[in-house]
């Protein structure tokens, strides 16, 4: 059974998931979600969400001004001495967060999944306006499933 | 989900008969023939439909598709359209032809085109009327979501090979929040 050995990894690594962003092609973040976030920004969600949207864009230009090579780059993840930032945009202009542990693994994957369960539960529903705030019961159930499930909560 | 991830990849479980698509964009052609007055207004109608369906359906066409990445020119553009988006949504693939000498304009020829495999179009219609006119509208509207402004117009379509000429107007600017500029 592999569930106590993974219980006993995550115990070791500390792996966790803090939290997780979700902005639109707008800028917008159309989603917010935090597992184990232990300290606040000292700001409104608001303001915070700016300040993350503003990063991003930053470090997106920055990487690819002082990138040394040809070619199309994305950024992918930055990370400090207590967590790490993963980062996910779709050609259409979805950008996602997901704040974890440096150690964890199988973020990028997770993510991917992510995409799926917004585009299963979101994009395919009609009468869900795509450049609002998610208000999707479905989705938010279908994302705390994902990664609670996930091996490195 | 434990059966679909023992199927090939590219294969979706959640297929759904070619027929009863076919038969159900018929049956809207036929309805929206009956509500309008002009075909030319049928084929906005058509185009006006696609092209909030392309909206969506970039999004899942991309969820699917992790290889997918930002396309940087048309060509590009053109063998994700020809052998990635038709080969998913309507199960054929497109030949790529008539480049144009800027390479920013190409043909798309759908054969067979599974929409007008029971379609015959009366004469009186069939000047005006273009029956497949929604691809071209989801055409349009997928490529917005990637930031690329197309126009798309029919240039054959039933009784002969389904033709799409799709022409390269402008890659639209990302928006950046006011007071942000890079």
């Amino acid at each position: 059974c592999l569930r106590p050995v993974s219980t006993l990894f995550s115990k070791l690594f500390s792996m966790t998931i803090f939290n997780f962003y979700l902005f639109n092609r707008d800028g917008c973040c159309i989603s917010y979600k935090e597992w184990k976030r232990e300290k606040q920004a000292g700001m409104s969600k608001d303001e915070e969400f700016k300040l993350m949207h503003g990063m991003l864009i930053s470090l997106r230009s920055f990487a690819s001004k002082l990138s040394t090579k040809n070619g199309q780059q994305q950024v992918k993840s930055y990370e400090t001495s207590q967590y790490k930032m993963n980062y996910l945009e779709t050609p259409t202009g979805l950008k996602m967060v997901l704040n974890t542990d440096p150690g964890a693994t199988g973020i990028p994957e997770l993510m991917r999944l992510i995409y799926q369960v917004y585009v299963d539960t979101v994009v395919k529903n009609p009468l869900v306006d795509c450049s609002a705030e998610i208000t999707s019961e479905l989705f938010q159930s279908r994302l705390n499933e994902l990664v609670e499930k996930h091996h490195s909560f | 989900m434990s059966k679909q991830t023992k199927l090939p990849i590219g294969i979706d479980s959640k297929k759904i008969s070619g027929e009863l698509f076919t038969l159900t964009y018929g049956a809207l052609v036929a309805e929206l023939l009956r509500d309008l007055e002009s075909p030319a207004e049928v084929n906005r109608q058509l185009d006006k439909m696609g092209y909030n369906i392309g909206l969506r359906i970039a999004d899942d066409l991309l969820a699917k598709n992790a290889q997918i990445g930002r396309c940087t020119d048309m060509h590009q553009v053109a063998d994700v359209l020809a052998k990635v988006a038709l080969r998913t949504y309507l199960g054929v693939s497109a030949q790529v032809t008539a480049w144009s000498a800027a390479n920013d304009e190409f043909s798309l020829l759908i054969e067979p085109n599974p929409l007008t495999e029971f379609v015959e179009v009366p004469p009186e219609l069939a000047q005006e009327l273009r029956y497949s006119q929604m691809i071209c509208g989801a055409i349009r509207g997928a490529l917005q979501m990637l930031h690329i402004e197309v126009q798309t117009v029919i240039v054959s379509d039933v009784n002969q090979n389904t033709e799409i000429r799709v022409k390269f107007i402008r890659i639209l600017q990302e928006s950046v929040p006011p007071g942000e500029e890079y």
